[in-house]
């Protein structure tokens, strides 16, 4: 057998450069020139609320809006984790404070124990819903219920809807069926009352139905930087109109139909963007061949709670799960609509007149404003 | 006297007749392949510019292999949180190496599939689960030294060459579930340098090796949303809440290393096993890649052991012409 040899060919000198930059890389690499030490905080007091105060600091949306100075937040609160902070149930205090602050709904802390929340924008005001008022002597034991959604007709030939959450998702058959079985109806009540939000593809699903033609309905921004103001250009939030019959005519038609909007208090979140979307419906002119007129859609009750922006979740290294508001929408006239859009109709719910009377004074108005204003009409038999 | 001279004269015609005739036919005896009177010529065309001997190149053999990898794996995915998540990951791999045109050239196929359950590294009450699937083509110039003569297998292979690559994977946050921002998803594909070496020895005259192999990707393309948007404005409301950017080392550090082994199966003393031409695969391997785009942060590694098997085989077919 042959000795051996490695001859070392002349071109070797010109592979050693490429494995050279490979070995640094890899080095490098190794080492990593990602300081994850910075970025990731310790499970200690100070840590969590080092990584609550930050990534509030550089993801929440509404500082401007909501007038918070949140470097002094920080000031203030610092002392308590650094010294008074014994245990978790001292931490999730302080943090709900920290957090109450920005009064906004959308900011919460998920803890093992509790959930911190801000709730002020419907618990300082009346109800005006009773739930059990609306099945006992409204809907009655007859009503249907799809998608969620219950509803009925009314004595006086009126289509009413109750949709209690957007969280309960809306098939497009759904509200087909929903808004096709009320077709004969003089005007539709949609009873969004104590409805919190939920998810934005049902809004766009029941809006859908209101109009034949594609509608932009608001505008949407977002975050590009982690910075106060560093926000994108609003992006348009746009519905795609549905015609059944390919008429041009949307499936309910509110310039023949008057469609009156139930808000209160509780409207929040996705329900907001809802009233946003039918309001912006309102005097947009009829649709169909030999339409005239223009679409009437109002909404009467109480100014809604608000909410108006888009929220992500984060984690602490304690594991509990902090959310907040990361993209405002804004209004067709891009306006803010954080802080709830006002009724076109205030109407307030006597207690005592439902309590005695069995009476919903929100549906009453509506009813009487439908009746009023509908331009439907029936052959006489 | 004329009767006489005429009868001698027929007597010698006669005599003479049969002595030719006997002359022809003993010139027929002495020649028994007679030359034919056109002789057929048969003209052999040269093979050149046709299929030669020479021309045919020899069948390169394919070595494939298929491996599980099991280890530790991390991941940050400042999209979702801060938090740095560790824990541990699963990968099957399927390799294909074949050489290339007159062996001086081999392909180098892997397709990798991994994924990883991993916890949030301070309170480890927070699970994320990562998936990956990853896509490599290389193509490598191969320098060989230190033939041996027996086998004429080279002790030394030094391999370098281009590489492509495509990734397609997703991190999801099992305590975000419910919200707008569980998951995020990854995309990329990189052009970049691949090499290594191998070192072929022999274990009781079975032909093993250990082989050493390092991917860098160069530039490349990535998705990614931007710092705060959603998916859902992503992909529903507009197309301007996240793109493709160019990725090159200002925003990614992407790295692959194997080092691997083939034991030859037949050394093993069972008599089934020792009928087979294949090798037990066996080593490590380390993954990383890391993103910095739209002040995202998103890395993704592992670091695991491998075992697998490595089977070689010939591709015959009919030589394309």
């Amino acid at each position: 057998m042959k000795r051996l040899t490695f001859p070392i060919p002349a071109f070797a000198k010109h592979l050693v450069l490429p494995f050279g930059l490979v070995a640094v890389c890899l080095s490098a690499l190794c080492t990593s020139c990602l300081d994850d030490e910075s970025l990731s905080l310790p499970n200690t007091p100070m840590g969590n609320f080092k990584s609550c105060w930050r990534t509030l600091d550089e993801h929440y949306c509404y500082f401007a809006e909501k007038k918070v100075d949140w470097d002094d937040v920080y000031r203030r609160y610092e002392p308590y984790f650094r010294d008074s902070v014994q245990n978790d149930f001292d931490a999730f205090h302080y943090l709900y404070q920290m957090l109450g602050e920005l009064r906004d709904g959308h900011v919460n802390l998920y803890s093992n124990f509790n959930v911190a929340r801000n709730w002020s924008w419907f618990e300082d005001y009346p109800q005006n819903f009773d739930a059990t008022l609306l099945e006992r002597y409204y809907l009655g034991t007859n009503y249907w219920m799809a998608g969620g959604m219950k509803y009925g007709m009314l004595r006086d030939t009126i289509g009413y809807v109750h949709y209690p959450s957007f969280s309960n998702t809306v098939g497009k058959s759904n509200i087909n069926y929903v808004l096709g079985l009320l077709g004969n109806a003089k005007g539709l009540i949609f009873d969004v009352r104590d409805n919190g939000g939920g998810n934005l593809t049902n809004v766009e699903t029941i809006v859908s139905r209101f109009t034949a033609q594609d509608l932009t309905y608001g505008y949407i921004m977002h975050k590009q930087g982690p910075g106060h103001d560093d926000f994108s250009e609003p992006q348009e939030l746009t519905v795609d109109g549905y015609s059944p019959d390919r008429s041009k005519k949307p499936l309910w038609d509110a310039a023949r139909q008057p469609v009156v909007i139930l808000t209160n208090r509780s409207c929040f979140s996705a329900t907001n963007t809802f009233v946003m979307a039918m309001k912006a419906l309102d005097g947009q002119p009829a649709e169909g061949d030999g339409a005239t007129g223009t679409k009437m859609v109002k909404t009467m009750g109480d100014r809604t709670g608000g909410g108006g922006g888009l929220p992500f979740e984060s984690t602490l290294p304690n594991g509990w799960v902090v959310r907040f508001s990361t993209s405002p929408m804004l209004d067709i006239h891009q306006r803010p609509i954080e802080e709830g859009f006002a009724p076109d109709y205030y109407v307030q719910m006597d207690s005592l007149h439902a309590y005695q009377d069995h009476v919903d004074d929100i549906i009453e108005s509506a009813r009487a404003f439908i009746n009023k204003n509908t331009r439907m009409k029936y052959k006489k038999e | 006297m004329k009767k006489t001279l005429k009868n001698l004269l027929l007597t010698l015609s006669l005599c003479s007749n049969a002595l030719l005739a006997g002359a022809q036919q003993e010139e027929t005896l002495s020649a028994p392949n007679p030359v034919p009177q056109e002789r057929e010529t048969v003209v052999y065309e040269p093979l050149e510019g046709k299929i030669r001997c020479l021309d045919i190149e020899p069948v390169r053999p394919v070595t494939s292999s298929l491996m599980l990898g099991i280890g530790g794996s991390t991941v940050h995915d400042t999209y979702l949180t801060n938090q740095l998540y560790k824990g541990n990951s699963f990968a099957v791999a399927y390799e294909r190496n074949r050489l290339r045109s007159k062996m001086k050239w081999d392909s180098d196929q892997w397709l990798d599939c991994s994924l990883a359950d991993t916890q949030d590294e301070a309170s480890e009450s927070n699970s994320m689960m990562s998936f990956r699937l990853r896509y490599h083509y290389a193509m490598h110039r191969v320098w060989k030294f230190g033939l041996r003569d027996w086998m004429h297998q080279p002790t030394h292979v030094v391999f370098a060459g281009p590489y492509a690559s495509l990734n397609i994977g997703a991190n999801y946050s099992l305590s975000m579930g419910s919200g707008n921002n569980p998951a995020n998803m990854h995309l990329s594909n990189n052009f970049g340098l691949s090499a290594g070496y191998q070192w072929n020895y022999f274990i009781r005259q079975r032909p093993s090796n250990v082989r050493f192999q390092v991917q860098l990707p160069i530039v490349g393309a990535a998705f990614s949303p931007e710092y705060a948007a959603s998916y859902y404005e992503t992909f529903l409301v507009s197309d301007k809440g996240g793109r493709t950017y160019s990725t090159s080392f200002h925003n990614q550090q992407d790295l692959d290393v194997r080092l691997t082994t083939d034991i030859p199966v037949s050394i093993i003393p069972l008599p089934r096993l020792q009928r087979f031409g294949s090798s037990l695969r066996v080593g490590v391997q380390y993954h990383i890649e890391t993103q910095d785009i739209n002040h995202l942060i998103t890395r993704y590694s592992y670091f695991q052991a491998v075992v697998g098997w490595t089977w070689q085989y010939l591709p015959f077919r009919a030589p394309s012409r």
